[in-house]
């Protein structure tokens, strides 16, 4: 069996669990195991922007080595996370000074042999890349047939593009791809790239969920059926936040938002205690057994 | 507004602050515009990017220091990803962001956040909010 180091970071083990829990039970139905690195840390939730504030690369770049004891690869899933050390890795590498000043941060095994060529990847890039949309469509028990689902394209896995490396975040396909593998019917819809509103839910929660609905009302006039996020983020602004939309729009219709191994657990067939649905906000039920998927 | 141009102004510590932080070219800004027209929340800013990088030309960094604009940034990226002229505005924006936070001058407090927000928000929501809106002290 394949086994990757995995990164599952701070909302996957708590608030976002039905995200961790079909990504590990869908990969071992694939014949592949993501094995938790030991004692890892939060990964600081937002890449520093200042370029004199080294000491936020000192978490991600202690996850990265402990992880490079097992494989040359890092496998992690929340967006958050993905780009926190997708970006903290190229700075590491690429930054020689910066890589001295943290690694002053670090036990001496780790200075001399620090990982720099690492890769820290998202498991779509495993289904991708290395297993294949077309070998995935091959595995998969259950095909979605007819769920009209909307790919929403969070700012974190793509942008910016030159540090994050993943896919053209103008015109992204890969969600879309993957839909299709599992029989679903990708709909594109304009604010598919859009901001959700992200962690200004903090401070000034009535913009952030302007942000979120605008990109509901586009997925749905678009003909969707339910969105799909990658994000724990995204997935509180747009599936939690909708309850506040009901009431503040009389004609807000409630939309379901799937994590994106969610949706592979339904196409594998994995239990429903697995799949846990029970934490979504607007609970996809009615529509999955609509579809006759359930 | 009344703007006055002099030479302190124009290279004031704060103006070499926000260089070296964002290690952006600010005066490559030409003014088209695209990174006002691709953020999500430049409807609810009262300085937009754009204007933004204006002043930061001109050396008006009390203005921005004092606005809404600068804790209202998403940190999407999208300004930085559509600029044609390779200037990461976001990472201006968080300059301005951490000079505040460095003179102590927190946006948010923790202590005040409604218990029911911070129950159903995901981790990484409210570690974003510290980590944008209070200072490290």
């Amino acid at each position: 069996m394949v086994s990757y180091p995995y990164f599952p970071g701070c909302a996957l083990s708590t608030k976002a669990k039905a995200l961790d829990i079909c990504a590990r039970e869908a990969m071992k139905s694939l014949g592949y195991e993501l094995k938790e690195i030991e004692d890892w840390t939060c990964c600081g939730a937002v890449f520093s922007l200042a370029e004199d504030e080294h000491i936020r690369l000192v978490s991600p770049a202690r996850t990265i080595f402990k992880s490079s004891k097992v494989s040359d690869k890092l496998v992690t899933l929340c967006s958050a996370c993905f780009n926190v050390l997708r970006r903290s890795q190229k700075v590491l590498k690429e930054n020689k000074q910066r890589r001295e000043r943290v690694l002053n941060y670090m036990d001496e095994e780790a200075v001399e042999n620090y990982p720099e060529n690492l890769k820290v990847i998202h498991l779509i890039e495993i289904f991708r890349d290395e297993i294949g949309f077309e070998n995935l469509s091959k595995e998969i028990k259950k095909h979605l047939n007819g769920l009209k689902i909307a790919p929403f394209y969070d700012c974190l896995t793509f942008r910016p593009p030159k540090e994050m490396e993943f896919e053209d975040p103008e015109n992204p396909r890969i969600y879309s791809n993957y839909i299709t593998a599992l029989g679903g019917e990708p709909i594109d819809f304009p604010y598919r790239s859009e901001c959700c509103g992200a962690h200004i839910s903090v401070s000034n929660p009535e913009v952030s969920l302007e942000c979120s609905m605008r990109i509901l009302n586009s997925a749905r006039l678009a003909g969707a059926e339910a969105l799909l996020t990658s994000c724990p983020l995204c997935h509180y602004n747009l599936d939690a936040r909708q309850k506040e939309m009901a009431e503040k729009r009389i004609d807000f219709k409630p939309m379901p938002v799937f994590y994106l191994t969610q949706l592979l657990g339904i196409a594998l067939e994995l239990p429903e205690n697995v799949l846990g649905f029970e934490k979504n906000y607007v609970s996809p039920l009615p529509l999955l057994k609509e579809k006759g998927l359930l | 507004m009344k703007i006055v141009l002099n030479k302190e102004r124009l290279n004031s510590a704060y103006v070499q602050t926000i260089k070296d932080i964002s290690l952006q070219k600010i005066m490559n800004c030409y003014q088209c515009g695209k990174c006002t027209a691709g953020c999500p929340v430049a409807d609810y800013m009262d300085i937009v990017p754009n204007e933004m990088m204006r002043l930061v030309m001109l050396g008006e960094i009390e203005k921005l220091l004092s606005s809404k604009a600068i804790w209202l940034c998403t940190s999407c990226f999208q300004c930085g990803t559509r600029c044609p002229k390779g200037i990461e505005v976001h990472r201006v924006f968080e300059a301005l962001r951490s000079i505040a936070l460095r003179e102590g001058k927190n946006y948010t407090d923790i202590e005040k956040l409604p218990d029911e927000m911070l129950d159903e928000m995901p981790q990484q929501a409210i570690i974003a909010g510290f980590r944008k809106f209070e200072s490290l002290e």
